[in-house]
């Protein structure tokens, strides 16, 4: 039955996430840091880049890395109008800083949750196994930060900060993790969804309910097709990081998971090999759409950048488990 | 019989004060040369450009072909226009409007509407937090923007 190849499990607790993603992001707590992360760079292009960079990467570990885009990305437009920054070049490093960042943790993209909640790796195992390698890639995207540029610092006032929705959301989020930690992901989305109807259903009503319905079809398609088609993942680690990256790339890293989570593939070349695969070109991951789309930026800016980027962590990934 | 006299629930927090008034309209004159306009939103009758704060939305102004400008606020046009069009004026008038000295408190969202003018026309209303220290946006003017620049 066509239903039944849905992952409902993994498909309630990437809601829950998206929700709590949501809740975050209409609570303005981005919006208020963001004056501060500007005074922090005291006019330098560099510290600005990577104050934003590391905002930008740690923000994806916690919020969903196309949640991220979608905050983040308007702002990055906004801030090189008026501070004379190079916008094709932000936008394309802060959508590879999003993916490098929801690599780290469970919860920072679907391709994760399905992995965590498929092979059943704990939340801490999985952030520390991923370290070293968001570590490297992270530190080859500070190579580009722009040399020696200034501008003028200027008031920006502050936007207000919606407390309650701020202490809800991270209250919601602690629990999703804890309660996906022990299995119980429809508690999970019950959870959230009851809280934000009860006590605000902005984030409720704002959620991408489409997106929700889109991860459903995903799994039934690739899920179908992996009955299909006799896909055998390599049997070696850097094999099994090679070829997710490079399916993740045809296909996008979410299906790709899909269809190799099914298989025997292990448990972390896996979630490298996708987390890397959203890097590279447009299809890898639905966060460079968002970029490329929210920054107006064209295709051939995005992979100008972002292709050199996929073949450099390929390459450090696949030395990694090779030697 | 005399009706009961209707019990008005009082304002239960800090009274609202000039001072924080004045604080209001300066933190929207500091803001003012930040904002940009976003892109056009089409309505069934007439074309709204949203006013964006770091990639916030402040408020949405109305655009009247006739006049090549914005609308008063309250009075949307029933007309269709270009959105490009659109675009281009309002980020024109924008930078051709300033700052009401005068803000108005409303209780039940304890915050002060700061009113913006281009030519003697009110064609923005910027909400600010009751102390006059923080911009609030409008989130779900924010939303629609995000869903609808993509």
């Amino acid at each position: 039955m066509t239903p039944g190849l849905v992952d409902w499990k993994s498909l309630a607790f990437i809601t829950a996430l998206m929700l709590t993603s949501k809740g975050l992001e209409l609570s303005g707590v981005f919006g208020r840091l963001a004056p501060r992360l500007i005074a922090l760079s005291r006019g330098s292009e560099a510290r600005l880049t990577l104050i934003l960079l590391l905002m930008i990467a740690l923000s994806s570990a916690f919020i969903m890395n196309d949640t991220a885009m979608l905050v983040f990305i308007p702002l990055i437009v906004e801030l090189s109008r008026f501070l004379g920054l190079n916008r094709a070049r932000l936008v394309v490093l802060s959508a590879i800083a999003a993916n490098v960042g929801s690599a780290l943790t469970p919860i920072g993209n679907p391709q994760n949750i399905i992995i965590w909640k498929n092979y059943g790796v704990g939340f801490l195992d999985f952030t520390l196994h991923m370290m070293p390698f968001v570590s490297i890639w992270f530190g080859a995207l500070l190579l580009a930060l722009p040399r020696g540029g200034r501008f003028d610092l200027m008031p920006m006032p502050p936007v207000a900060l919606r407390s309650h929705l701020l202490v809800l959301s991270a209250i919601l989020l602690a629990s999703n993790i804890a309660l996906a930690e022990t299995g119980h992901y429809y508690i999970a989305f019950l959870l959230t969804s009851g809280a934000y109807l009860i006590a605000d259903r902005e984030p409720f009503m704002a959620v991408d309910w489409a997106l929700v319905m889109t991860f459903a079809f995903i799994f039934i398609d690739f899920r179908e097709l992996a009955l299909l088609l006799p896909l055998h993942p390599p049997c070696s680690e850097e094999g099994v990081v090679l070829y997710s990256t490079l399916l993740s790339q045809v296909i996008g890293n979410v299906p790709a998971t899909v269809l190799l989570s099914t298989k025997e593939a292990l448990w972390l070349p896996l979630a490298v090999g996708v987390n890397a695969g959203g890097v590279g070109f447009i299809t890898g991951s639905l966060a460079n759409l968002i970029a490329v789309r929210a920054g107006r930026i064209s295709l051939q800016d995005f992979h100008r950048l972002s292709v050199p980027y996929f073949i450099l962590f390929v390459a450090t990934s696949v030395v990694a488990f090779a030697f | 019989m005399v009706p009961p006299v209707p019990i008005r629930r009082g304002y239960h927090r800090k009274p609202p004060r000039p001072e924080d008034a004045e604080n209001a309209i300066e933190l929207v004159k500091q803001a003012l040369p930040l904002f940009i306009a976003g892109k056009p939103l089409e309505r069934p009758d007439h074309v709204d450009v949203p006013v964006l704060y770091l990639g916030f939305a402040i408020d949405a102004v109305h655009y009247d072909p006739a006049i090549g400008g914005p609308a008063p606020k309250g009075a949307p046009p029933v007309e269709k226009a270009s959105p490009e069009e659109a675009l281009e004026s309002i980020s024109r008038a924008l930078s051709e409007a300033h700052v009401l000295e005068g803000a108005e408190f409303r209780e039940p969202e304890d915050s002060w509407v700061v009113p913006v003018s281009w030519r003697g026309l009110i064609v923005l209303h910027v909400r600010v937090s009751a102390d006059g220290k923080k911009l609030i946006p409008d989130y779900h003017l924010t939303e629609e923007v995000r869903r609808h620049g993509l």
